[in-house]
């Protein structure tokens, strides 16, 4: 089952090297690879470095100071997460036509994906043994000192796992760098495949892509493997907030730049493109039914993915042998994949296999699937491992077999988790612009698909209601999906966070 | 009543071996304590017994059922007809508290009756009736107390009117002010119902106090088997000996009915024969020490304990050192000389019984004897 999230891959690359491997060779090492390569380099190194500064500082700021209303902005920062990278790039471009190219697309997407940092690095903070600090603090060091040489330690494993994700999650962003018209990777992935005859180019460029991402996604797992900043057990103690005295003001402006930059422009400037639009007359039956195909194609590959994963999220949380580690492995890669090669794979795996379906939204489905699978079984799987294995025996001694013990106890049981997965696939499904350009049906939009339309061709006033029905859809159920997680208080962890939108 | 039976049991998680030839049988309406310190294979065992994990050799049956005899035979756990009590009780909190009694009495989806359902319910509420919470039908496990929880694990295993409740350190997670209360009820029900069961603990006070007769484990070993006094008094080894209880252990030379020790005469159980050295087993129950100028032993500590103190004498001679238990409050002073006097039977053990070394695991390789005295 998890062979199939990468088997649209593993056809890719034999259908590349079909045509013999000088040809594959001779199509990689090009100028225009080179190119890109080095322009998708820079932007990553960019968007890392911006995020590591800005999500460490944040996180340091909300958790370990007396920043006056830090429970207020460690909410806020978090924000930036349920607005699709490429919503805020079509706000900062059509307001600032200038920042397009690097400026633009680095600036989006520190935006974007400082959250991915921020988060774990809170959380490192907030899970220190504040001890440590402590004993620093009567050795001599004060609170700065304390904070850079002993508790920036601590966070060193999440901030890098973070950083990791960020850059994941850079070089696989489509959206944004398109919208800024920086001419990354995955662009030219796209390009290729639209303006070539050959569709090879854009596979060899696809595949160079999965082996960057491939590698981040390994080095990320290792690194969050080592990203639990306590040591000893004990009870957990909250340190006291470091004061911040006159350094309030400067730290208030910090925080206040940062929400501007990746929440209030956005927003705000969406605000301003609707009022700007409303003066002619908006499409709203387009909209409306841009909003239903995307509602539609998201409730379909929810479901689809959320049957898929239930029986792999079962197998993986209870195997310990070295195929259900492979299982697991293949899933974690598979949700390092870039958008815009898995909608390459499928089309080309879809032609060769399942022509009938081609440009259907069958096809549509299966790239979705194949994309978001990893969501719903990360918290599917964590929700099964962590209800008791003393339930399932206790049920096996009560006369219920395996099946039945599933069925009854451990299902229901994990029910919080699947439907959280459920849901992310379905939030995820409803933003996902590359595969959904590539695979769509022939004139089925969503509303990703309508809102690039309409920046493409420099009418940014069309987009927004596009725009605003996006973030409709992607902030409100976010809210609610937090709500209700965090209600049934079951704990769903390691949710992969959603690449590429 | 069907008797439950295991002989030459062997078991192991991986490449460690965790059960050691194990030999176990329990009568009608019996409980069966199985004591060893934690690492030393107790849960295997209850797991084995209830089909959950797989044995290596050896057999399992109940009455003239065999459970497991590899490699042909391994019945499943949901097929064995045994109750499993685990830790904390183990209750399935997506469900009320009647349906997790109702659990195991609810057939497959095809093969239910007309009528089952009525059935099952009157089955539910005797059992409620039977542990007290027959109010409780309708709250969610998270709303019980520990105690009332442990009452419905024992209603949900007992439901099915299993061969045997299998019950797993069930009360180590309680406030310790109220397990002794939840034992003896728990003891008190399955009586009622006539069912047997075996308890796994490290706690020898609760082996003691809730079993008919107690198995002692270590290692993977069956040791001994008896009723507590029994063990207690006459264990097989010095080491058994001073796992079940506290324990002073020394030289001795016996001849005939007693022995010459440190501690003066000390009377032997079972008569010996002709002059042996070895070594005995005294309780600390069992010396009694007296003020005396000219005594042996010098008084190191003396603790308080409420209803009774212990008291740490040493030989300044031999550097030997031993706890006596005394009734109340001692009146001995720290420092002052005393003379000591044994009662009682002592076990005695010649030096021709090998000691044995198998201790469990490297953790805990002494049973945890809150008043060290050896």
């Amino acid at each position: 089952m998890a062979v199939f999230a990468l088997s649209p891959i593993v056809h890719l690359t034999v259908r590349v090297f079909e045509g013999g491997t000088g040809a594959a060779f001779s199509l990689l090492f090009r100028q225009r690879t080179l190119d890109l390569a080095v322009r998708t380099l820079v932007l990553t190194l960019v968007v890392a470095l911006g995020c590591l500064i800005v999500g460490v500082l944040a996180a340091w700021l909300v958790t370990r100071t007396d920043l006056p209303g830090r429970r207020f902005f460690a909410v806020a920062l978090a924000a930036p997460l349920a607005i699709p990278s490429y919503v805020a790039a079509y706000v900062w471009i059509a307001e600032f036509p200038v920042l397009a190219g690097l400026p633009g697309a680095a600036l989006v997407l520190i935006a974007s994906c400082f959250p991915l940092v921020m988060l774990p690095v809170a959380a490192a903070f907030a899970s220190a043994d504040p001890g440590v600090s402590e004993v620093s603090r009567t050795l001599g060091r004060n609170a700065f000192r304390t904070a850079w040489t002993v508790e920036a330690r601590g966070v060193v494993p999440a901030a890098a796992a973070g950083t990791l994700l960020a850059s994941l999650y850079t070089i696989s962003d489509f959206g944004a760098v398109a919208l800024m018209r920086y001419d990354a990777f995955t662009l030219g992935v796209y390009s290729a495949y639209r303006g070539g005859l050959d569709r090879t180019v854009a596979a060899v460029l696809g595949l160079v892509l999965v082996v960057i991402a491939t590698v981040l996604t390994l080095l990320e797992r290792r690194l969050r493997r080592g990203a639990t900043a306590r040591t000893g057990s004990g009870v957990s103690r909250v340190a006291e907030p470091i004061p911040l005295r006159r350094w309030v003001v400067p730290a208030w402006s910090v925080v206040l730049a940062v929400l501007t930059v990746s929440v209030l422009v956005p927003m705000l400037g969406l605000v301003r493109w609707m009022i700007h639009s409303l003066r002619f007359t908006i499409a709203w039956r387009d909209v409306l039914t841009a909003m239903l195909t995307t509602i539609q194609y998201a409730t379909a590959a929810a479901v689809v993915v959320v049957v898929l994963a239930v029986p792999v999220a079962v197998y993986v949380a209870r195997t310990s042998s070295p195929v259900g580690r492979a299982a697991e492995t293949a899933v974690y890669i598979a949700h390092g994949l870039p958008g815009i090669t898995v909608g390459l794979a499928v089309v080309f795996f879809g032609i060769r296999f399942l022509p009938a379906f081609y440009q259907t939204a069958v096809l549509l489905i299966v790239a979705y699937a194949v994309l978001f699978l990893p969501l719903a079984v990360g918290p599917a799987r964590a929700a099964i491992v962590s209800t008791s294995a003393a339930v399932d025996d206790v049920s096996r001694t009560l006369g219920s077999g395996p099946a039945r013990t599933d069925r009854r106890v451990t299902l229901p049981l994990a029910l919080p988790g699947i439907a959280a997965g459920a849901a992310l696939v379905f939030l995820t499904v409803a933003k996902e612009l590359p595969a959904t350009l590539m695979l769509r049906p022939r004139g089925a939009d969503t509303l990703a698909t309508e809102l690039w339309s309409a920046t493409q061709v420099l009418k940014y006033g069309e987009a927004a209601p596009y725009a605003l029905a996006l973030v409709l859809v992607s902030v409100v159920p976010t809210i609610v999906l937090d709500r209700a997680v965090r209600r049934r208080s079951v704990p769903v962890r390691e949710a992969p966070v959603e690449v590429a939108s | 009543m069907t008797r439950i039976e295991a002989r030459g049991v062997y078991a192991s998680y991986g490449r460690t071996r965790v059960l050691n030839d194990v030999d176990l049988h329990l009568d009608a309406g019996e409980m069966l304590a199985v004591l060893g310190p934690s690492g030393c294979g107790k849960t295997t065992l209850l797991r084995a017994i209830a089909g959950l994990h797989r044995i290596d050799a050896g057999v399992i049956v109940a009455g003239t059922r065999v459970l497991a005899r590899p490699p042909a035979v391994h019945v499943d756990p949901e097929r064995r007809r045994v109750g499993l009590m685990p830790q904390e009780g183990a209750l399935f909190p997506h469900l009320t508290v009647r349906r997790n009694v109702e659990f195991g009495l609810v057939p497959p989806l095809l093969r239910r009756r007309r009528g089952g359902a009525a059935a099952r319910r009157r089955r539910v509420d005797e059992l409620l009736e039977l542990v007290g919470l027959a109010d409780s039908g309708d709250a969610r496990p998270q709303e019980l107390s520990g105690g009332q929880q442990q009452r419905v694990a024992l209603a949900r295993a007992l439901a099915p009117r299993p061969d045997v409740v299998l019950m797993d350190e069930p009360f180590a997670s309680l406030d310790p002010a109220l397990r002794a209360g939840i034992r003896t009820e728990v003891k008190d029900m399955l009586k009622a119902d006539d069912t047997p069961a075996i308890l796994v603990t490290h706690d020898r006070a609760e082996a003691m106090s809730v079993a008919d007769r107690l198995t002692i484990l270590r290692a993977g070993r069956t040791l001994q088997t008896g009723t507590p006094v029994d063990v207690y008094r006459n264990p097989v080894s010095p080491d058994v000996g001073a796992f079940i209880g506290d324990a002073v252990i020394v030289e001795a030379s016996a001849r005939g009915a007693a022995a010459d020790t440190l501690f003066g005469p000390v009377r032997v159980a079972g008569a010996v024969g002709g002059p042996v050295d070895g070594r005995i087993l005294i309780r600390p129950e069992q010396i009694e020490p007296a003020a005396d100028p000219d005594g042996r032993f010098v008084v190191a500590r003396v603790v308080f304990a409420g209803g009774y103190s212990l008291v740490t004498i040493t030989d300044p001679r031999s550097g030997t050192t031993g706890t006596a238990l005394v009734r109340g409050a001692s009146l001995l002073d720290v420092g002052g000389r005393v003379s000591v006097r044994v009662t009682g039977e002592a076990a005695f053990f010649p030096s021709s019984v090998p000691e044995s070394d198998d201790e469990c695991e490297h953790r805990s390789p002494v049973p945890e004897a809150p008043s060290g005295s050896r």
